[in-house]
């Protein structure tokens, strides 16, 4: 192989411009697919000649069979059978390319395209130059180093862009790594990965030096030079030590992005931080990130911005999951280990989410490892977890399994409260996910999600819970600047009350909620300003509100079946993210969204002047099934902006509009099992949230600091609010205890975040108000007299402080301060006696607050050693969750017992609870 | 591995964790409410009924608040009876009985305002069919201990098209002894003298009417019946069974509006404090302010058919170990021990002791002693029984 270098190149230029000589070769020869490095050397020992060449020409092979033929007879039979191009520099030196032809006359619209800019011999010459480098096998050259030839030479002054797309994937496992970030120095702008690793990223044409980063990755780049449109699939290797890493965003995504509201959770940092039970969380996680708060300890619904649970978006690979809990909220449905990353956007929310009012809480399934078997898993004291990943076939397809269980319920029994000592539970969970890469172009993902969950409260009702989601999604890549993904899904939730005590009244009881999608998403960035999504999403819901049966023989329970529900939600969606210049990037987005309650169905009408009330009800009409009932719908606008102040500090903008079809009734403050999902109808309207947020971001660069301040002001129509004593489980005629009511909340949102060193952790400082307004035009329609009041979740002051320190590479330690002000709750302010009882009579709602909430959690975290080659990894984690014991008040309430009006106070995790869990590793 | 979960579990089991109740009054300011509370029934059952009226008090008052001087009257269609100020907040009937399927209205007149309830269909009550008990155990918060009972429960059926939602109310009687029961009064110098029959307080008899909100509902099920409802516990411990006990259980017809009443009632302040508990309800009854509808009136006008049955159960009906008193120390005094024999029993006896009997001596009829016994364990009156035999005893 001929290897370039600089200096005789240049000597050997001087020497023939010199001597140049007019003299005729006649060439004889005969080569039969002889490879072109062979048939080089042939030519230049028989003939006055010398070739160029870099060694990607090496092995092509060559058919010439000529006779005393000229010498550019000669390249022009090479050229038509290679496609190698040869250019004659003097009359001896060939300069040989494969992907682009040297010319020495300019193109016919080349001053169109490229003024001032001339095809000179140094221009060449500099090619080659660069040529040299990228062939250049050398050794030291390290694949940072390396130039990377992107696209078609011949295309590159074909415009001033060029597309590089590509998948980033983890080196050992080929599993895609989702959110990392790629950028350039000059001008600062960069892109990040998507839920598949892919990324497409417009760039000027020429060199460039590409960083990209991900969380617990080791950091690489990429020399490139871009041509034209082109490849670049990047391997990245992980990063043991800096798994602990606590990190919850790349590096300067908060000042570069464009969404105000976006937090990023990592897998790596949900691991760090001490959890009770021993069951790493991404939802407790979640709490810690300003605006999002949650009622008290065990309800692991949680509440963004002043939004109730049930409006938020919470998605397992794209498909909904209706109840996020199990055991009473202790644990959630997620299992850690099979999740990557978790996005939770609060604001900025981009119009091809939508279906719910405050959030999106987007987690993603990890894909199986491409290349290796491996196991993983954990035992804490109440659940026993095993993941299973590993390649189908190598490099194309791979699975992972997660499964988790429960193995024991003991935590019961050391309750005080005898209902609670006396009862069961139990649950376990499954995640499958299926990645199959059927070319460069296409790859299809098949996920599934099964989840079931029993207890047994003071072993009388059997209470049952199931989530099963299924997807399908299939990717494909039209080029580099669009791709498509087009999913069906199936989401279904359904419980189940079994009571079989006393026979004469033994029953069952059912709910069903079943949502099928189907959804099709274009991404499209046709150059480096514009980022377009749009796409066409549907849902049909079908459920069925609650049916009751006898059990067994002996029962004298009558069957109670209400009607079914049906709906269609469909969305139509467009949004361009668009850079007006490298400080202002601007998004515009409009999703259409239409609802139709579909039959069969029940209208019931009350008399005019009349309350809401059974009592009042004039007439009831049913309409048989396919019927379309009612149709709401309308445009929701979604409008962001980012604005650069500077390098690292950025203010930012949004307006969103949301609105809601699906509603989750419950009449308690927290999530409760048995609380029902119905949809919307004549008489219950969706909800129609309006959200304006603002932000100012800033990064310290170099010492790994983040700073963010955010505002919002949010306004909630037709939420719903109960009657005093509703009763939600199979009722018929919801709309006599369903009050709708507006809301407004607003609040100021501080964060800072240090990502890097021995010491890293985050503090966030929210102040908030989340206001409810229920002003109907009966007095059973108002409350508090019709003024605003705090909602339940209202708590204007929240901090959160997550600390951890890194002793070495094995062992590090944190320790977390949590504080917000006691959640409102209602006191009665009266007493009286009636029946020989006293009793209490509540009268404003939500005007009292229980006392302040505390708490301080330890964690610390050994390794086992880190040789990367061992076979398994093992590691403990031991964690004290309220470590100073404070009794925090979950509930205070009041009982009349024994003839006296007595208060009490209920606090859930009242005493330090420390945890062992150990997690192993093979592969 | 299995090694770390027991360390583990020890490690836990040190700690008594998890959710605790603790008992906890909030500072809550005095208010100016004062509410009227309206409470009456009247039954298809021969018997003067009542009607109470008060005022809600502030959370923290100790007082009552009674009122007195309304005018109080039940309106039938047709006619108008007129309750008697029995004082103290008290009104009552007067030879009137309610009848089934008349319907009946509550009437105040207090102050210039008008007070109206709703119109009530006093709705006949189906029949009990027996009301029984099964010895159990209950729980507490100490998983160690568990109480000794009897639970009791009602069958009942009645006509399909009849009421079908119930409240149950019952009225427990127990006949109590003393430990030691006293014969003699002790007179000094060894003198005693026997106590008339008719002073004696060695049996006497406990009353306790019911506190809880019970209520059932045939509603939802296809025959009208009520098949093993639970009603009460009786707990062993409280020497309820030691020697015969009884207890009626009223069974009242309710209709929907007044079912609810209830039931929210006893939601929002028996069954608080667990984790899914719902937002504590204001509970207003179905009387009004004629002329101001929004006052807020809470209490409850019902006209309710009622049907009623009692049961007794005698201590040897119960397995073995039932019904056993609490201890009770008897006082030794030998005249040997003390100086002032005579000064130290006098002052005893003043001090509520009684006389159990005298310690005569082995050897001779010769009295050496006394043995006094704490007046709780010798007078049924002092442990809080009534020497009244109830006219329903057996």
């Amino acid at each position: 192989m001929r290897k370039f270098s600089l200096m005789p190149f240049f000597l050997l230029m001087l020497i023939n411009s010199l001597y140049a000589q007019n003299s005729i070769i006649e060439i004889t020869c005969n080569y039969a697919d002889t490879k072109f490095r062979l048939v080089a050397e042939d030519m230049e020992s028989r003939y006055p000649i010398k070739f160029f060449y870099s060694s990607d020409c090496d092995s092509i092979p060559v058919n010439a069979s000529l006779n005393n033929a000229s010498l550019e007879l000669f390249l022009q039979t090479v050229h038509l059978n290679t496609g190698l191009n040869f250019f004659l520099h003097g009359d001896r030196n060939i300069i040989t390319t494969r992907k682009f032809e040297i010319k020495n006359k300019l193109s016919e619209n080349f001053f169109e395209n490229k003024p001032g800019i001339v095809d000179t011999l140094a221009n060449i010459y500099n090619i080659l130059d660069q040529l040299r480098e990228i062939s250049g096998d050398d050794e030291n050259n390290s694949i940072e180093n390396r130039i990377f030839e992107i696209g078609d030479i011949s295309q590159r002054y074909r415009q001033d862009e060029g597309t590089i797309a590509g998948y980033l994937r983890e080196a050992t496992t080929g599993e895609p790594i989702i959110g990392a970030s790629i950028t350039i120095r000059e001008p600062v702008i960069g892109v990040i990965t998507d839920q598949f690793g892919y990324y497409s990223f417009t760039l000027p044409k020429g060199r460039h030096e590409l960083f990209f980063n991900s969380i617990g990755m080791k950091k690489t780049k990429r020399q490139v030079m871009l041509y034209s449109d082109g490849n670049l699939d990047v391997d990245m290797i992980e990063d043991i030590v800096a798994l602990k890493e606590v990190v919850i965003s790349g590096e300067r995504e908060n000042v570069d992005n464009i969404q105000t509201g976006l937090a990023r959770l990592n897998i790596q940092s949900i691991k760090q931080i001490p959890t009770i039970l021993g069951e790493a969380d991404i939802m407790k996680i979640a709490l810690t990130l300003p605006g999002v708060q949650s009622v008290g300890e065990g309800a692991t619904g949680f509440n963004v911005r002043g939004g109730a649970t049930d409006q938020n978006l919470i998605l397992l690979n794209d498909v909904p999951i209706y109840n996020t809990n199990h055991l009473f909220g202790f644990f959630s449905a997620f299992n850690a280990d099979v999740i990557s990353e978790a996005n939770l956007y609060k604001s900025g929310i981009q119009a091809n989410y939508g279906g719910r009012l405050s959030s999106v809480f987007d987690v993603a399934l990890r894909d199986g490892n491409k290349k290796n078997f491996s196991v993983k898993g954990g035992i804490s004291p109440v659940t026993g977890r095993v993941t299973v990943e590993g390649p189908i076939k190598k490099d194309t397809s791979s699975f992972i399994v997660g499964l988790r269980s429960t193995y024991s319920d003991w935590i019961l029994g050391l309750m005080d409260n005898p209902d609670l000592r006396n009862s069961t539970g139990s649950f376990s969970d499954v995640i499958a996910k299926v990645t199959h890469q059927v070319d460069s172009k296409n790859s299809v993902v098949f996920s599934g999600y099964h989840s079931r969950d029993r207890f047994k409260l003071n072993s009388d009702t059997l209470y049952r819970y199931f989530n099963s989601n299924m997807a399908v999604q299939w990717r494909h890549s039209f080029n580099n600047k669009i791709y498509n993904v087009t999913s069906a899904s199936f989401a279904n939730y359904h419980y189940e009350l079994t009571s079989d005590l006393n026979p004469a009244i033994a029953f069952d009881l059912n709910y069903r909620i079943n949502q099928t999608s189907a959804k099709t998403d274009f991404n499209y960035f046709p150059n480096t300003r514009n980022s377009i999504r749009f796409g066409l999403s549907t849902s049909w819901y079908s459920l069925k509100p609650g049916s009751k049966h006898p059990l067994g023989a002996e029962s004298l329970i009558e069957a109670v079946d209400l009607q079914k529900e049906n709906g269609v939600e469909t969305a139509l969606y467009f949004g361009n993210e668009y850079e007006v210049n490298p400080l202002l990037s601007v998004y515009g987005g409009l999703r259409m969204s239409f609802y139709n309650a579909v039959g069969p169905g029940k209208k019931f009408t009350f008399q005019d002047g009349f309350p809401k009330e059974v009592d009042f009800i004039s007439d009831t009409i049913t309409y048989k099934g396919g019927k379309l009932l009612k149709t709401y719908g309308g445009p929701e606008l979604r409008l962001s902006a980012r604005y650069k102040l500077s390098q690292d500090v950025s203010v930012k903008l949004s307006y969103d509009r949301m609105r809601q079809y699906v509603h989750m009734l419950s009449n308690s403050t927290s999530i409760s099992p048995t609380d029902t999902w119905r949809l919307s109808d004549q008489s219950i309207k969706p909800q129609i949230g309006d959200q304006i947020a603002t932000g100012i971001y800033k990064t310290i660069f170099g010492t790994g600091v983040e700073i963010s301040l955010e505002g919002y002001y949010k306004r909630l129509q037709n939420i719903l609010e109960y009657k005093d004593g509703a009763d939600l489980l199979l009722n018929e005629v919801l709309e006599t205890d369903v009050i709708r009511a507006r809301g407004k909340s607003y609040g100021v949102e501080f964060l800072l975040k240090k990502n890097t060193g021995k010491f890293n952790g985050w503090l966030s400082y929210t102040y908030s108000r989340a206001l409810v307004k229920a002003n109907g035009a009966f007095a059973s329609e108002r409350i508090n007299s019709g003024n605003y009041f705090p909602s339940s979740f209202d708590k204007p002051h929240n901090l959160v402080v997550i600390t951890n320190y890194k002793f070495n590479r094995r062992i590090n330690a944190s320790l977390n301060l949590s504080y917000s002000t006691g959640r409102p709750i209602t006191y009665p302010l009266t007493k009286y006696k009636f029946n020989d009882q006293p009793y209490v009579f509540y009268t404003d709602r939500n005007k009292f607050r229980i006392s302040n909430y505390f708490r301080m959690d330890f964690g610390i975290n050994f390794e086992g050693n880190h040789k990367v080659k061992k076979l398994a990894h093992g590691s403990w984690s031991f964690s004290i969750y309220n470590l100073t014991g404070r009794d925090n008040a979950y509930s205070v309430f009041f009982r009349s017992e024994e003839g006296q009006i007595k208060g009490y106070k209920l606090s859930i995790f009242a005493n330090p609870i420390p945890t062992l869990t150990y997690n192993f590793h093979f592969r | 591995m299995r090694q770390g979960i027991l360390i583990f579990l020890s490690l836990i089991c040190a700690f008594n964790f998890l959710n605790c109740i603790e008992e906890f009054y909030p500072k809550i300011p005095d208010t100016d409410n004062n509410f009227l509370i309206v409470e009456g029934q009247i039954t298809d059952k021969a018997e003067p009924y009542f009607v109470k009226l008060s005022r809600s008090l502030p959370i923290n008052a100790t007082d009552e608040s009674p009122v007195s001087g309304a005018n109080v009257q039940i309106e039938e269609e047709g006619a108008v009876y007129l309750l008697t100020d029995q004082g103290g907040g008290l009104y009552s009937t007067n030879e009137f009985t309610g009848q089934p399927d008349h319907d009946y209205r509550l009437s105040i007149t207090l102050d210039g305002n008008q007070y109206q309830s709703s119109w009530q269909t006093l709705r006949k009550s189906s029949e009990i069919d027996s009301i029984y008990y099964r010895v159990d155990m209950e729980e507490t918060e100490d998983p160690d201990v568990d109480i000794r009972g009897i639970q009791w429960y009602v069958d009942s059926h009645g006509e399909a098209s009849g009421a079908r939602l119930y409240r149950y109310e019952w009225d427990e009687t127990w006949q109590i002894g003393v430990n030691w029961p006293t014969f003699y009064y002790y007179l000094g110098n060894d003198l005693t003298e026997l106590i008339p029959a008719e002073e004696r307080r060695n049996t006497c008899w406990m009353n306790s009417p019911n506190s809880e909100i019970n209520l059932t509902s045939t509603a939802l099920l296809s025959d009208n019946v009520v098949s093993e409802h639970p009603l009460f516990f009786t707990r062993d411990q409280e020497e309820k069974l030691t020697i015969k006990y009884s207890v009626i259980v009223r069974q009242y017809a309710l209709d929907e509006e007044e079912h609810e009443f209830w039931r929210t009632l006893r939601e929002s302040n028996v069954e608080g404090g667990n984790l899914f508990d719902k937002q504590p309800a204001s509970v207003v009854g179905n009387v009004k302010n004629v002329s101001r509808p929004d006052e807020t009136v809470l209490g409850y006008f019902s006209a309710n058919g009622v049907k009623e049955q009692r049961k007794f159960v005698i201590r040897r009906e119960l397995p073995n170990g039932f019904g056993f008193p609490k201890r009770c120390a008897l006082d030794t005094i030998l005249k040997a021990d003390q100086m002032d024999y005579e000064g130290y029993v006098s002052k005893e006896i003043n001090r509520g002791l009684l006389l159990y009997n005298l310690i005569l001596s082995p050897f001779g009829p010769a009295v050496i002693g006394a043995l006094l016994a704490e007046p709780q364990c010798a007078d049924c009156v002092i442990k809080g029984g009534n020497e009244q035999i109830p006219d329903f005893w057996e």
